[in-house]
């Protein structure tokens, strides 16, 4: 079973996401805040992880760079989800790295797919 | 020679005059009515005190050795500091054509020597205060655009704060749907699907808002990008063919050119997506087809249905917001009442466009956008919108 960390900090938006991962048969951890999610990535190594764009603490744009320079976890594929498409952003989060980019809101299915492909399965 | 402080007076004015005598008599004849009075006996004098103390009024003499009165005024009417400052001729010179020629540099009005005292205090009095209501309307105007623009960015923030519910009903309403919390019975998933297609459709009206609010706020960046029209095109319609499927109608592309054109691929994109929508929407079957042309400067994109059409007295207001008819199929279809608007928006605000409509009711409409060949870049201000969209939890 696969592990997926999910680090976003809306308590509904975590549910949703873990009710589809548990649902699709996965294993999921979850932090709220952005350097939590980075820590539990090195201390669980997760198989894939899902990376909310706008976080309390720091960004998730930072946290992206922060996981795909360290050399450790820097494999482990991250889906970034957003709600606010803007202009440029997809650009920029490609190029820090981010596997995949999903819009909100989260349509069950699709991002089931996407996942799916991004880890390979 | 200002005697007055110009704060307690009727207003600051400036006399330009070669001839002292004259100039004398002036200034006393307004100090006498209230004024205070500057006076310059040549034209580089003039400009120069108008640029570092502007008056209200100029009265400006034609005739003068070196620089004559319609070149001072030219001057001054070209900086930008001294542009507003209304301009009196008086003159000896009656002939027609130099009164003409005061108004085409730029003078407000004329008065020939020898004048009437009462003559020249009534014209200098309504002046001023022409001159002091503009002033108050030009700020009063700075003032309104600036409120404009927060409140359009208080808007598109606001919106942005109602998305993040909204993420949640629509989110949880499609796993019910699912089955992934547990089968539900057929009046369940009834139920659960009128939720979710509200909360699809509210966010079609937020999505819509937040992008006319940050439009009218001025916060839009266009990135002008080479375009294949024929690729946009086809993306626009591979995007809709399931929903053209679902009423068993086709979507059919003629082109007479498929020309490159440099434009925002995105933006445009989302034009032609909200033409092929509605075109679908408002037709009950049948085909919709998309003509090409290019022309000089711009193309044109025809998007041609056979759909409901809209009559004469509406089609001048498809292009307000709100404005969707009173019709079953477009109660039926759905729309949000803003995509035309927003579309509008999008194609002559940030693609230097235009659109237009034609139609005939039970027969179609044909909706065309014309969009430059090459769309000019523009500067605009990010940071704001920038502050505005990372300072938003979500």
């Amino acid at each position: 079973m696969k592990l997926a960390l999910i680090i976003e900090d809306n308590i509904d938006n975590c549910v949703l996401i873990t009710k589809i991962l548990d649902h699709a048969g996965y294993k999921t951890l979850t932090a709220d805040r952005g350097l939590q999610g980075y820590k539990l990535a090195l201390e669980k190594r997760p198989d894939f992880i899902l990376l909310d764009i706008n976080l309390p603490d720091i960004s998730g744009e930072e946290i992206l760079k922060k996981i795909k320079q360290d050399k450790q976890i820097k494999s482990i594929p991250v889906i970034v989800i957003t709600s606010n498409a803007m202009l440029g952003d997809e650009a920029r989060l490609l190029a820090a790295g981010c596997n995949c980019y999903i819009e909100k809101p989260i349509d069950p299915d699709k991002i089931i797919k996407q996942l799916k492909a991004v880890i390979g399965e | 020679m200002s005697t007055n402080d110009p704060s307690q007076t009727n207003g600051m004015i400036l006399v330009v005059d070669d001839t002292i005598a004259n100039l004398r008599l002036l200034i006393a004849l307004l100090e006498a009515a209230g004024y205070s009075a500057n006076g310059a006996a040549d034209g580089e004098t003039a400009l120069m005190i108008c640029e570092n103390k502007p008056p209200e009024l100029i009265l400006l003499d034609v005739r003068m050795p070196e620089m004559d009165g319609f070149e001072v005024c030219h001057r001054l009417k070209l900086n930008e500091k001294t542009r507003n400052i209304p301009v009196i001729f008086i003159s000896a010179l009656d002939d027609v054509d130099d009164k003409v020629k005061g108004f085409e540099v730029g003078a407000v009005d004329y008065i020939t020597k020898p004048f009437r005292s009462n003559e020249v205090l009534a014209r200098v009095s309504s002046h001023i205060s022409l001159f002091r209501m503009r002033q108050e309307i030009e700020q009063a105007n700075i003032k309104l655009r600036e409120l404009d623009k927060l409140k359009s960015l208080f808007i598109a923030s606001m919106s942005h704060e109602l998305r993040t519910p909204l993420n949640s009903i629509i989110g949880f309403s499609c796993i019910l749907l699912q089955g992934i919390s547990g089968e539900l019975s057929p009046q369940q998933k009834d139920d659960v699907q009128r939720i979710n297609r509200s909360g699809k459709h509210l966010l079609d009206l937020i999505s819509e808002v937040i992008d006319i609010s940050k439009i009218e706020a001025g916060r839009v960046e266009v990135s002008p990008q080479q375009v294949s029209l024929q690729e946009l095109i086809q993306e626009a319609v591979d995007n809709m063919l399931p929903m053209a499927k679902e009423k068993n109608m086709v979507i059919k592309i003629r082109t007479d050119a498929s020309p490159q054109i440099v434009t925002d691929h995105k933006y445009l994109l989302q034009c032609l997506l909200n033409l092929l929508s509605n075109a679908i929407k408002y037709s009950v079957q049948g085909t919709v087809q998309i003509h090409v042309h290019s022309e000089n400067d711009h193309i044109q994109i025809a998007v041609e249905d056979n759909g409901i059409g809209i009559s004469e007295e509406n089609i001048t207001r498809v292009f307000d917001a709100f404005e969707r008819l009173e019709n079953h199929i477009k109660l039926q279809a759905g729309g949000t009442g803003l995509g035309l608007y927003l579309t509008k928006k999008i194609v002559t605000e940030l693609l230097q466009g235009k659109i237009d409509a034609k139609s005939q009711e039970n027969v179609g409409s044909t909706f065309s956008l014309y969009i430059p060949h090459t769309l000019a870049a523009r500067q605009v201000d990010t940071d704001e919108l920038n502050q505005t969209e990372s300072s938003r939890p979500l």
